[in-house]
């Protein structure tokens, strides 16, 4: 469904060239999650922003091949990449907050696409986006529905981005980050969501992380990145359990871990956190 | 932690209450102690009310009610870069502690150093500005105008949360190097249930403004009694 190849995006905004992505290829196929990682600066949020199609700076180089669904996203016009974005490719990002617009109440902001890619009357739309809000587990659909970001929590707006990102039904979900600003149990309700989301519609994902748990807990196969460039990849419990790279292998020991955590903690578990 | 000092305590929080406004109680009778050379662990999720305990420690809120033993907490937080004036250069941020400390000029240039050997930074970084600096740099710079005027008491707010997880490693090792050395006593708080586990001694949770339960890490960790420590750490640890 989408390939990268030979992705390489350069900045022309200082003297000197700057070359952010380095010939990075991957392929991502129907119903599968891909986890990229890397630290800040890795450019991994880079590959996701020219995936989405974001990437159309004049300050900018970007080279080499995205292929989705048989179209090359890089050299479209940006009517094409319009065309896909919302429809065929959703985006979360890390702060919902600065996503959303504030002035704006949440329902009508979740049916932007709706509004952008189907003709839909109203009343259409308004059943579609609190379908696409009880998707996402809110309670009182209605009530979400009607108010504006900042009466919603941290968690209740990133559910609203999904919602918003999910509405149309894209094939490839994009989240850059998406639990990077939550509370640890906000964090393990959103990778339950996006696992839901993946099992249920077969949305693919592109999970974009710093957080190696979570990567483990959600992806199928992930993609090491560092300085731009693709240091390893593989299925993901490979990876995790037999790195080969001296990276991978520095990022996995500066996980904080908890040593003999499933044999000693012998409690019983509260499965029922929603 | 040496044997004759293991049970002098450091700080002492009794019975504290706080309200931002009327019906907004947002610290509920909370006790906490910190005996010196420990780390003790502060959990809990946003709004729990933790930045509001640490706020009422070092004095930046009064609080309502209980009490709060004297102490010299020094405070670094999670975004370094809020914290730091971006058109002053580190050595000016220095500089500005000790002046404020009143600590004579003839003195300053020898703390200065001692600090930049304690949290391994280049003396060349003192003529740069914040936005040169990366993000393990900048904390350390936080931590270095705390421990400046010598605290024994280092209360941190979620001082790795913004940063990637190798740099969150070398900050924390030098946490620990800096308890280990100076006998410096720490509270860290934090949402994340692994570092907690990896740096501190002893932990609290808290939630809606109460501590809902302390012990030991491996009291808590491994034997807790209240759901809401389950569920804090199922969520945080469990595959």
């Amino acid at each position: 469904m989408l390939t990268v190849k030979d992705l390489r995006i350069e900045f022309f905004d200082h003297s000197l060239p700057e070359v952010a992505v380095t010939d990075v290829d991957f392929t991502l196929k129907e119903g599968e999650i891909l986890g990229i990682v890397g630290e800040s600066g890795s450019g991994k949020s880079l590959t996701a922003q020219a995936i989405a199609g974001l990437m159309k700076r004049k300050d900018a180089k970007v080279s080499g091949e995205i292929m989705f669904d048989g179209v090359n996203l890089l050299n479209s016009p940006r009517s094409v990449l319009r065309s896909f974005q919302g429809s065929k490719i959703g985006f979360v990002f890390q702060e919902p907050l600065s996503s959303l617009n504030p002035v704006v109440k949440v329902g009508w902001q979740v049916e932007d696409a709706l509004r952008v890619h189907e003709k839909m009357t109203k009343e259409e739309m308004k059943q579609k986006a609190l379908k696409a809000l009880e998707d996402v587990s809110l309670d009182d659909p209605e009530r979400i529905y009607n108010s504006y970001p900042h009466e919603l929590s941290g968690g209740q707006r990133q559910r609203v981005m999904i919602a918003g990102a999910m509405i149309d039904r894209p094939k490839l979900l994009i989240a850059d980050e998406p639990t990077t600003a939550l509370d640890v149990t906000v964090q393990a309700q959103i990778i339950t969501l996006l696992q839901k989301i993946n099992k249920k519609y077969n949305t693919a994902i592109l999970f974009i992380s710093h957080d190696l748990s979570l990567v483990r807990k959600l992806c199928g196969s992930v993609l090491v990145m560092s300085d731009g460039f693709v240091v390893e990849s593989g299925p993901c419990d490979e990876i995790f359990t037999n790195p080969k790279e001296e990276y991978t292998k520095k990022l996995i020991d500066s996980i904080p871990k908890v040593p003999d955590w499933k044999t000693r903690s012998t409690w019983e578990r509260i499965t029922d956190t929603k | 932690m040496d044997a004759n000092n293991e049970w002098q305590t450091e700080l002492e929080v009794k019975d504290l209450r706080f309200s931002y406004g009327k019906n907004m109680p947002s610290l509920k009778d909370v006790s906490l102690t910190v005996y010196k050379g420990q780390i003790v662990g502060l959990v809990g999720e946003s709004g729990s009310g933790k930045s509001t305990l640490a706020k009422c420690i070092t004095g930046l809120l009064k609080p309502a009610g209980g009490s709060i033993s004297k102490n010299d907490a020094k405070m670094i937080f999670q975004d370094t870069f809020s914290s730091l004036n971006p058109s002053k250069t580190v050595g000016f941020h220095f500089e500005e502690v000790l002046r404020l400390s009143k600590i004579p000029k003839e003195q300053r240039k020898e703390r200065i150093d001692r600090i930049l050997r304690k949290t391994e930074l280049e003396e060349d970084l003192l003529n740069h500005y914040p936005s040169e600096l990366s993000g393990g740099q900048r904390q350390r710079v936080g931590i270095g105008m705390a421990l400046l005027s010598e605290p024994t008491l280092l209360i941190a707010d979620e001082p790795v949360s913004a940063l990637d997880v190798t740099v969150q490693a070398q900050i924390l090792k030098l946490l620990k190097k800096l308890r280990d050395e100076n006998d410096l006593s720490l509270l860290f708080i934090s949402h994340d249930l692994r570092t907690v586990y990896n740096l501190c001694d002893y932990v609290y949770v808290m939630k809606n403004g109460i501590i809902v339960e302390d012990g030991t890490i491996d009291e808590v960790y491994f034997n807790p009694k209240e759901d809401y420590t389950k569920i804090l750490l199922s969520a945080a640890l469990d595959d």
